[in-house]
Protein backbone atom coordinates (compact mmCIF):
# COMPACT_ATOMS: atom_id res chain seq x y z
CA UNK A 1 0.00 0.00 0.00
CA UNK A 2 1.35 3.39 -0.91
CA UNK A 3 2.42 5.43 2.07
CA UNK A 4 2.52 8.71 0.18
CA UNK A 5 -0.94 8.03 -1.21
CA UNK A 6 -2.26 7.67 2.31
CA UNK A 7 -0.56 10.86 3.46
CA UNK A 8 -1.80 12.74 0.40
CA UNK A 9 -5.30 11.43 1.08
CA UNK A 10 -5.15 12.80 4.60
CA UNK A 11 -3.56 16.08 3.56
CA UNK A 12 -6.12 16.83 0.85
CA UNK A 13 -8.96 16.63 3.35
CA UNK A 14 -7.03 18.57 5.95
CA UNK A 15 -6.07 21.42 3.67
CA UNK A 16 -9.61 21.86 2.40
CA UNK A 17 -10.80 22.27 5.96
CA UNK A 18 -7.84 24.39 6.93
CA UNK A 19 -8.28 26.82 4.05
CA UNK A 20 -11.79 27.63 5.17
CA UNK A 21 -11.05 27.85 8.87
CA UNK A 22 -7.72 29.67 8.84
CA UNK A 23 -7.73 33.38 9.77
CA UNK A 24 -4.74 33.85 7.49
CA UNK A 25 -4.96 36.07 4.42
CA UNK A 26 -1.38 36.08 3.24
CA UNK A 27 1.73 34.38 4.51
CA UNK A 28 5.34 34.92 3.53
CA UNK A 29 8.32 33.02 4.87
CA UNK A 30 11.91 32.40 3.97
CA UNK A 31 12.94 28.76 4.08
CA UNK A 32 15.83 26.38 3.87
CA UNK A 33 15.18 22.73 3.19
CA UNK A 34 17.40 19.71 3.63
CA UNK A 35 16.11 16.58 2.00
CA UNK A 36 17.97 13.35 2.68
CA UNK A 37 17.15 10.35 0.55
CA UNK A 38 19.28 7.42 -0.53
CA UNK A 39 22.29 8.77 1.41
CA UNK A 40 22.29 12.06 -0.47
CA UNK A 41 21.24 15.41 0.95
CA UNK A 42 19.86 18.22 -1.15
CA UNK A 43 19.78 21.82 0.06
CA UNK A 44 17.18 24.24 -1.18
CA UNK A 45 16.60 27.82 -0.07
CA UNK A 46 14.12 30.49 -1.01
CA UNK A 47 10.93 32.26 -0.04
CA UNK A 48 7.38 31.01 0.22
CA UNK A 49 4.42 33.28 -0.47
CA UNK A 50 0.88 32.14 0.07
CA UNK A 51 -2.42 33.86 -0.66
CA UNK A 52 -5.23 32.06 1.15
CA UNK A 53 -8.27 33.38 -0.73
CA UNK A 54 -6.97 32.33 -4.12
CA UNK A 55 -5.09 29.32 -2.69
CA UNK A 56 -2.11 30.53 -4.70
CA UNK A 57 1.43 29.66 -3.67
CA UNK A 58 4.50 31.29 -5.17
CA UNK A 59 7.82 29.73 -4.19
CA UNK A 60 10.89 31.69 -5.14
CA UNK A 61 13.92 29.40 -5.03
CA UNK A 62 17.32 31.06 -4.75
CA UNK A 63 19.49 27.99 -4.11
CA UNK A 64 20.72 25.76 -5.71
CA UNK A 65 19.36 27.66 -8.72
CA UNK A 66 16.95 30.49 -9.51
CA UNK A 67 13.44 29.17 -9.95
CA UNK A 68 9.93 30.50 -9.44
CA UNK A 69 7.17 27.98 -8.85
CA UNK A 70 3.53 29.05 -8.95
CA UNK A 71 0.79 26.68 -7.82
CA UNK A 72 -2.86 27.59 -8.17
CA UNK A 73 -5.72 25.13 -8.32
CA UNK A 74 -4.85 22.58 -11.03
CA UNK A 75 -2.02 24.53 -12.64
CA UNK A 76 1.65 24.38 -11.79
CA UNK A 77 4.02 26.82 -13.45
CA UNK A 78 7.79 26.70 -13.15
CA UNK A 79 9.88 29.59 -14.44
CA UNK A 80 13.67 29.81 -14.75
CA UNK A 81 14.68 33.49 -14.96
CA UNK A 82 18.31 32.74 -15.83
CA UNK A 83 17.66 30.11 -18.47
CA UNK A 84 14.53 31.94 -19.68
CA UNK A 85 12.59 28.69 -19.75
CA UNK A 86 9.18 27.83 -18.35
CA UNK A 87 6.80 24.93 -17.85
CA UNK A 88 3.06 24.94 -17.36
CA UNK A 89 1.55 21.70 -16.07
CA UNK A 90 -2.21 21.52 -16.45
CA UNK A 91 -3.41 18.78 -14.16
CA UNK A 92 -6.78 17.01 -13.99
CA UNK A 93 -6.96 17.78 -10.29
CA UNK A 94 -5.69 20.24 -7.70
CA UNK A 95 -1.91 20.41 -7.42
CA UNK A 96 -0.69 20.00 -3.80
CA UNK A 97 0.61 23.27 -2.35
CA UNK A 98 4.28 22.85 -1.46
CA UNK A 99 5.15 23.56 2.22
CA UNK A 100 1.79 25.19 2.96
CA UNK A 101 -0.04 22.08 4.08
CA UNK A 102 2.18 21.39 7.06
CA UNK A 103 2.20 25.03 8.19
CA UNK A 104 -1.55 25.50 7.96
CA UNK A 105 -2.29 22.20 9.65
CA UNK A 106 -0.09 23.06 12.59
CA UNK A 107 -2.17 26.18 13.27
CA UNK A 108 -5.46 24.26 13.33
CA UNK A 109 -7.05 22.92 16.49
CA UNK A 110 -7.34 19.14 16.26
CA UNK A 111 -5.96 19.40 12.74
CA UNK A 112 -9.57 19.51 11.55
CA UNK A 113 -9.72 15.76 12.03
CA UNK A 114 -13.26 15.78 13.49
CA UNK A 115 -14.61 17.53 10.42
CA UNK A 116 -13.29 14.84 8.09
CA UNK A 117 -14.76 12.01 10.14
CA UNK A 118 -11.93 11.07 12.51
CA UNK A 119 -12.96 10.20 16.05
CA UNK A 120 -10.94 10.70 19.20
CA UNK A 121 -10.10 7.28 20.57
CA UNK A 122 -8.03 8.07 23.65
CA UNK A 123 -5.44 10.41 25.08
CA UNK A 124 -2.44 10.06 27.36
CA UNK A 125 0.34 12.19 28.80
CA UNK A 126 3.99 11.29 28.44
CA UNK A 127 6.99 13.55 29.02
CA UNK A 128 4.77 16.62 29.40
CA UNK A 129 3.25 15.99 25.98
CA UNK A 130 -0.46 15.31 25.65
CA UNK A 131 -1.03 12.70 22.95
CA UNK A 132 -4.37 12.36 21.17
CA UNK A 133 -5.14 9.14 19.30
CA UNK A 134 -7.49 9.62 16.36
CA UNK A 135 -9.22 6.78 14.54
CA UNK A 136 -9.93 7.29 10.82
CA UNK A 137 -13.45 7.07 9.35
CA UNK A 138 -14.57 3.66 8.02
CA UNK A 139 -14.06 4.63 4.39
CA UNK A 140 -10.39 5.45 5.02
CA UNK A 141 -9.57 2.52 7.29
CA UNK A 142 -8.13 0.40 4.47
CA UNK A 143 -5.51 3.08 3.79
CA UNK A 144 -4.94 4.78 7.13
CA UNK A 145 -4.44 3.74 10.71
CA UNK A 146 -4.34 5.86 13.84
CA UNK A 147 -3.19 9.45 13.67
CA UNK A 148 -1.42 10.60 16.84
CA UNK A 149 -1.15 14.30 17.63
CA UNK A 150 1.21 15.53 20.33
CA UNK A 151 0.35 18.84 22.06
CA UNK A 152 2.40 20.84 24.52
CA UNK A 153 1.40 24.28 25.87
CA UNK A 154 -1.54 24.36 23.45
CA UNK A 155 0.66 23.96 20.43
CA UNK A 156 1.08 21.04 18.11
CA UNK A 157 4.54 19.54 18.52
CA UNK A 158 4.28 16.21 16.71
CA UNK A 159 2.18 14.12 14.37
CA UNK A 160 2.43 10.46 13.57
CA UNK A 161 0.46 8.65 10.88
CA UNK A 162 0.16 4.89 11.11
CA UNK A 163 -0.92 2.34 8.53
CA UNK A 164 -3.89 0.02 9.17
CA UNK A 165 -1.50 -2.61 10.60
CA UNK A 166 -0.09 -0.17 13.16
CA UNK A 167 3.25 0.52 11.49
CA UNK A 168 4.43 4.11 11.25
CA UNK A 169 4.09 5.67 7.80
CA UNK A 170 5.24 9.17 8.63
CA UNK A 171 6.31 11.19 11.62
CA UNK A 172 6.68 14.97 11.88
CA UNK A 173 7.94 17.30 14.56
CA UNK A 174 7.05 20.96 14.88
CA UNK A 175 9.59 23.02 16.78
CA UNK A 176 10.46 26.63 17.65
CA UNK A 177 6.94 28.01 17.44
CA UNK A 178 6.65 31.72 16.92
CA UNK A 179 3.58 33.86 17.42
CA UNK A 180 2.86 35.53 14.12
CA UNK A 181 -0.37 37.53 14.25
CA UNK A 182 -2.81 35.24 16.00
CA UNK A 183 -1.11 32.09 14.73
CA UNK A 184 1.60 30.00 16.30
CA UNK A 185 3.78 28.95 13.42
CA UNK A 186 6.46 26.27 13.84
CA UNK A 187 9.71 27.64 12.47
CA UNK A 188 11.30 24.19 12.19
CA UNK A 189 9.52 21.19 10.75
CA UNK A 190 11.17 17.80 10.46
CA UNK A 191 9.45 14.90 8.73
CA UNK A 192 10.40 11.32 8.07
CA UNK A 193 8.66 8.70 5.99
CA UNK A 194 9.16 5.05 6.81
CA UNK A 195 9.26 1.80 4.84
CA UNK A 196 7.68 -1.54 5.67
CA UNK A 197 10.63 -2.53 7.87
CA UNK A 198 10.47 0.82 9.71
CA UNK A 199 13.51 2.03 7.79
CA UNK A 200 13.64 5.76 7.03
CA UNK A 201 12.93 6.32 3.35
CA UNK A 202 13.18 10.07 3.38
CA UNK A 203 14.03 12.73 5.92
CA UNK A 204 13.22 16.37 5.46
CA UNK A 205 14.12 19.34 7.62
CA UNK A 206 12.65 22.73 6.84
CA UNK A 207 13.66 25.85 8.74
CA UNK A 208 11.52 28.95 8.26
CA UNK A 209 12.50 32.51 9.01
CA UNK A 210 11.24 36.08 8.63
CA UNK A 211 7.54 35.18 8.82
CA UNK A 212 5.01 37.78 7.73
CA UNK A 213 1.29 37.22 8.08
CA UNK A 214 -1.44 39.37 6.49
CA UNK A 215 1.05 41.99 5.39
CA UNK A 216 -0.61 45.32 4.50
CA UNK A 217 1.20 45.35 1.20
CA UNK A 218 1.50 41.74 0.10
CA UNK A 219 4.66 40.74 -1.69
CA UNK A 220 4.21 41.64 -5.39
CA UNK A 221 5.60 38.22 -6.31
CA UNK A 222 2.19 36.81 -5.33
CA UNK A 223 0.94 38.24 -8.63
CA UNK A 224 3.85 36.85 -10.60
CA UNK A 225 3.20 35.75 -14.17
CA UNK A 226 5.65 34.31 -16.62
CA UNK A 227 6.94 37.04 -18.98
CA UNK A 228 5.28 36.90 -22.39
CA UNK A 229 8.67 36.81 -24.10
CA UNK A 230 9.39 33.38 -22.58
CA UNK A 231 8.25 30.33 -24.50
CA UNK A 232 6.27 28.09 -22.14
CA UNK A 233 6.31 24.32 -22.50
CA UNK A 234 2.76 23.23 -21.76
CA UNK A 235 2.31 19.74 -20.34
CA UNK A 236 -1.19 18.27 -20.05
CA UNK A 237 -1.07 16.09 -16.96
CA UNK B 1 54.63 30.92 -20.03
CA UNK B 2 52.61 33.53 -21.82
CA UNK B 3 50.88 32.56 -25.03
CA UNK B 4 50.10 35.32 -27.44
CA UNK B 5 47.42 34.88 -30.04
CA UNK B 6 47.87 37.55 -32.58
CA UNK B 7 46.69 35.45 -35.48
CA UNK B 8 42.86 35.39 -35.67
CA UNK B 9 43.05 31.96 -37.27
CA UNK B 10 44.79 30.53 -34.16
CA UNK B 11 42.12 32.00 -31.93
CA UNK B 12 39.44 30.50 -34.12
CA UNK B 13 41.20 27.10 -34.14
CA UNK B 14 41.49 27.14 -30.35
CA UNK B 15 37.82 28.04 -30.03
CA UNK B 16 36.82 25.14 -32.30
CA UNK B 17 39.08 22.74 -30.37
CA UNK B 18 37.56 23.74 -27.03
CA UNK B 19 34.10 23.40 -28.49
CA UNK B 20 34.83 19.95 -29.93
CA UNK B 21 36.27 18.59 -26.71
CA UNK B 22 33.60 20.09 -24.46
CA UNK B 23 30.66 18.72 -26.45
CA UNK B 24 31.03 15.09 -25.30
CA UNK B 25 31.28 16.24 -21.69
CA UNK B 26 28.10 18.27 -21.98
CA UNK B 27 26.39 15.28 -23.54
CA UNK B 28 27.73 13.03 -20.77
CA UNK B 29 26.38 15.40 -18.09
CA UNK B 30 22.99 15.45 -19.80
CA UNK B 31 22.93 11.66 -19.86
CA UNK B 32 23.83 11.52 -16.17
CA UNK B 33 21.03 13.93 -15.35
CA UNK B 34 18.61 11.97 -17.50
CA UNK B 35 19.45 8.74 -15.67
CA UNK B 36 19.24 10.43 -12.25
CA UNK B 37 15.84 11.97 -13.03
CA UNK B 38 14.53 8.74 -14.51
CA UNK B 39 15.62 6.61 -11.55
CA UNK B 40 14.06 9.07 -9.08
CA UNK B 41 10.86 9.36 -11.12
CA UNK B 42 10.41 5.61 -11.41
CA UNK B 43 11.04 5.10 -7.71
CA UNK B 44 8.59 7.86 -6.75
CA UNK B 45 5.97 6.61 -9.18
CA UNK B 46 6.17 3.12 -7.66
CA UNK B 47 5.77 4.59 -4.16
CA UNK B 48 2.96 6.97 -5.09
CA UNK B 49 0.84 4.44 -6.97
CA UNK B 50 -1.38 2.23 -4.89
CA UNK B 51 -0.91 -1.07 -6.70
CA UNK B 52 -3.16 -2.96 -4.28
CA UNK B 53 -5.97 -0.52 -4.93
CA UNK B 54 -5.71 -0.97 -8.71
CA UNK B 55 -5.41 -4.77 -8.49
CA UNK B 56 -8.27 -5.01 -5.97
CA UNK B 57 -10.58 -2.58 -7.75
CA UNK B 58 -10.20 -4.20 -11.17
CA UNK B 59 -10.38 -7.68 -9.63
CA UNK B 60 -13.76 -6.91 -8.06
CA UNK B 61 -15.08 -5.37 -11.29
CA UNK B 62 -13.92 -8.32 -13.39
CA UNK B 63 -15.16 -10.89 -10.86
CA UNK B 64 -18.61 -9.33 -10.95
CA UNK B 65 -18.90 -8.47 -14.63
CA UNK B 66 -16.14 -10.43 -16.37
CA UNK B 67 -14.00 -8.80 -19.06
CA UNK B 68 -16.59 -6.13 -19.77
CA UNK B 69 -16.48 -4.52 -16.32
CA UNK B 70 -12.80 -5.41 -15.94
CA UNK B 71 -12.02 -3.32 -18.99
CA UNK B 72 -13.61 -0.33 -17.26
CA UNK B 73 -10.90 -0.69 -14.60
CA UNK B 74 -8.26 -0.90 -17.30
CA UNK B 75 -9.61 2.23 -18.93
CA UNK B 76 -9.54 4.01 -15.56
CA UNK B 77 -5.90 2.99 -15.10
CA UNK B 78 -5.10 4.44 -18.50
CA UNK B 79 -6.95 7.72 -17.91
CA UNK B 80 -6.17 8.45 -14.25
CA UNK B 81 -3.07 10.48 -13.44
CA UNK B 82 -1.97 11.35 -9.90
CA UNK B 83 -1.34 15.04 -9.07
CA UNK B 84 1.88 16.65 -10.31
CA UNK B 85 4.47 16.06 -7.55
CA UNK B 86 5.33 19.78 -7.29
CA UNK B 87 7.45 19.48 -4.14
CA UNK B 88 9.83 17.11 -5.92
CA UNK B 89 10.55 19.68 -8.62
CA UNK B 90 11.66 22.43 -6.22
CA UNK B 91 15.20 23.55 -6.92
CA UNK B 92 15.56 21.26 -9.92
CA UNK B 93 16.92 22.32 -13.29
CA UNK B 94 14.67 22.60 -16.38
CA UNK B 95 16.30 19.51 -17.88
CA UNK B 96 15.68 17.51 -14.72
CA UNK B 97 12.05 18.68 -14.57
CA UNK B 98 11.53 17.63 -18.18
CA UNK B 99 13.11 14.18 -17.79
CA UNK B 100 11.53 13.56 -14.38
CA UNK B 101 7.95 14.44 -15.27
CA UNK B 102 8.08 12.46 -18.50
CA UNK B 103 9.44 9.36 -16.77
CA UNK B 104 7.11 9.76 -13.78
CA UNK B 105 3.97 9.96 -15.91
CA UNK B 106 5.01 6.97 -18.01
CA UNK B 107 5.87 4.87 -14.99
CA UNK B 108 2.62 5.69 -13.17
CA UNK B 109 0.60 4.69 -16.24
CA UNK B 110 2.69 1.56 -16.56
CA UNK B 111 2.24 0.51 -12.92
CA UNK B 112 -1.49 1.28 -12.97
CA UNK B 113 -2.05 -0.64 -16.20
CA UNK B 114 0.05 -3.59 -15.02
CA UNK B 115 -1.79 -3.74 -11.69
CA UNK B 116 -5.26 -3.41 -13.18
CA UNK B 117 -4.42 -5.99 -15.86
CA UNK B 118 -3.43 -8.42 -13.09
CA UNK B 119 -6.65 -7.68 -11.22
CA UNK B 120 -8.69 -8.01 -14.42
CA UNK B 121 -7.17 -11.37 -15.30
CA UNK B 122 -7.68 -12.70 -11.78
CA UNK B 123 -11.23 -11.40 -11.63
CA UNK B 124 -12.07 -12.87 -15.03
CA UNK B 125 -10.77 -16.29 -13.93
CA UNK B 126 -12.98 -16.07 -10.83
CA UNK B 127 -15.95 -15.03 -12.98
CA UNK B 128 -15.38 -17.95 -15.38
CA UNK B 129 -15.10 -20.48 -12.51
CA UNK B 130 -18.21 -19.04 -10.90
CA UNK B 131 -20.45 -18.91 -13.95
CA UNK B 132 -19.32 -21.98 -15.95
CA UNK B 133 -21.35 -24.53 -13.88
CA UNK B 134 -24.41 -22.26 -14.14
CA UNK B 135 -24.23 -22.03 -17.91
CA UNK B 136 -23.30 -25.71 -18.39
CA UNK B 137 -26.45 -26.71 -16.40
CA UNK B 138 -28.67 -24.53 -18.54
Amino acid sequence: MSKKFSITFLLIFLIVHALHAAPLKTLSLNFTRELTENNTTEHTAGALNYHVKTARVVVEVTEPLKQIMVVEDNILEIYYPVEQQAFRFISQRRVPLPFVESIIQSTQAEYGLTTIGFSLDKHEIANNVLYFYWTPPEKAKDKLGTVILGMRDDRLVSTEVKNPKGGTIARSQYLNHRKVGINLIPMTVTSSTYGLKSEILQHERIVYSNPQVNAETPNPILNFTIPESVKVKVVKW
Amino acid sequence: MKIKFKNPFKIFALFIAVLMFSMPFVSLCQQGLHVEAMVAAERDAETDTSQLLWIGGTFVLAAVGGCLLGSVGLLGAYIYDPPVPSHRLLGKSPEYVMFYTQAYKEKVENVQLRSSLLGCLGGTVVAVIRWTPYYSQN
